[in-house]
């Protein structure tokens, strides 16, 4: 059985390392895997797994399995202590501590390949994976990656959007100079859009739209070309009962009195 | 227990490509689009002064194909065109998210009705101010926006003279033959 590279051998409680090392296991850390292998990708909870080890080593528990955690000479050291207390203390929390220690120790023998397959799940129990688990990427960067390199794609990222902001034109809004409602007195509204700047001529015709008797557009669009060949205003006609948008260039109206509701019926902006 | 495991290389090369693969399609179907700013737009427009409505229409024709500018410009009466003037050059820009674009136009003529004996008024003071440039040897640089845009009509403006046109599309984008 395999945690990653490491090779668990229950016939001789040992493991072989990827190199060949041969390390030996106490019954107590053999009877733990056993029963994370035998459960491998499940949670198993504490409870569980004191029980395999209390039938695999009997009354040493929980004392022996903080022993597996220690050092050898202190294992040994500590060994003739221990079955006096193991009996009398509370069991409970002892052995809560003592399985942290058995993972522990599992982790310093087994080393990079533990902890890639091995998961606490919270106070409940443990699972071992069967196979090294994604990595989550938005979970824990920083964690996950190493400060260098989360600092470098970080950089590498801002470089790539400073990149595509001067490479990418951003889009205009709000092409129109102005827009407002204009109501008329029957109560018909228009929507007016001015392109560019105004003048009188713009002025005259937005003052005299809203007493047109009866307004046949929904919308007109408006523009002023002052310069040569000579003063021009542009309208652009639409909602009205042809479906196609209309065009219509007024020359010669940039005087005071050029504009009238008059010449604006004879141009059929207005009824 | 504290996790050390960093990203192996694989993992790091993936997310990269991950990343930047999209990026890349971007900034590439960007430079595709740039280089394929087909159009072609028709407007007619009439003609109005203090008095009412005069009895010619103007008609504009601007065509984008292959990078290659044409922009036809005449006044017609009773359905017969008196006279127009002819530009054409390159497009020497078009950025698509404001749909503005920038022609360059260093070839024209001036078209006329043979039974005419001169040119409109409007049209001769056109030729007069778009002439200038071509006469010294430059391109007349002509650059127009696209406001609106709908399914058959665009409403553009010219930005030098603030002229807005509400056109007919015929052709649009790169797939426009």
């Amino acid at each position: 059985m395999f945690i990653g590279q490491t090779r668990f051998l229950a016939s001789s409680l040992k493991l072989e390392t990827a190199t060949g090392e041969q390390r030996p296991l106490t019954r107590v850390q053999a009877a733990v895997l056993v029963m994370l292998l035998g459960e491998r990708g499940r949670v198993v909870s504490r409870a569980s797994i004191q029980a395999a080890i209390a039938t695999a080593c009997g009354s040493e528990l929980p004392q022996q399995a903080a022993n597996a955690a220690q050092s050898p000479k202190a294992r040994a050291d500590s060994r003739t202590e221990t079955r006096a207390d193991t009996r009398t203390d509370t069991r409970a929390d002892k052995s809560f501590v003592a399985l942290d220690d058995i993972m522990a120790s599992l982790e310093r023998l087994i080393g990079a390949d533990w902890h890639s397959h091995f998961e606490v799940v919270g106070r409940q129990g443990f699972i071992l994976h069967h196979r090294r688990p994604a990595r989550r990427l938005f979970a824990r960067p920083a964690g996950e990656l190493s400060a260098p390199l989360f600092v470098g794609l970080i950089l590498i990222l801002a470089g790539l959007l400073f990149f595509l902001n001067r490479q990418l034109p951003t889009l205009e809004l709000l092409p129109f100079s102005q827009q407002q409602t204009l109501t008329n007195a029957s109560g018909e509204s228009l929507l007016w859009r001015r392109v560019g700047e105004t003048n009188t001529a713009i002025k005259q015709l937005k003052a005299i739209l809203p007493q047109c008797e009866h307004q046949p557009w929904q919308r007109i669009s408006v523009s002023a070309s002052s310069a040569a060949p000579h003063p021009l205003l542009h309208l652009v006609l639409e909602g009205g009962a042809l479906s196609a948008p209309q065009n219509l260039k007024l020359f010669d109206i940039d005087g005071d009195e050029s504009l009238s509701l008059a010449v604006l019926k004879e141009a059929g902006v207005c009824d | 227990m504290t996790d050390t495991v960093s990203w192996s290389g694989r993992s790091l090369w993936l997310a990269a490509l991950v990343i930047l693969l999209p990026l890349l399609a971007l900034v590439g179907m960007q430079h595709w689009t740039e280089d394929r700013g087909d159009l072609e737009l028709g407007c007619t427009a009439q003609l109005a002064d203090g008095e009412g409505p005069l009895s010619e229409n103007l008609a504009l024709h601007l065509s984008i194909h292959d990078g290659n500018a044409e922009l036809v410009y005449g006044v017609h009466r009773d359905g017969v065109e008196l006279g127009a003037i002819r530009l054409w050059g390159t497009l020497s820009e078009w950025t698509p998210a404001s749909l503005s674009y920038h022609l360059s136009l260093d070839k024209g003529q001036v078209l006329m009705d043979f039974t005419q004996p001169r040119l409109p008024d409007h049209l001769q003071q056109v030729v007069m101010l778009g002439r200038q440039p071509l006469v010294q040897g430059k391109p007349l640089p002509v650059s127009f926006r696209v406001l609106e845009l709908e399914k058959h009509s665009a409403l553009v403006v010219f930005d030098d003279s603030q002229a807005l046109w509400s056109c007919e599309v015929k052709k649009w984008g790169p797939m426009a033959r």
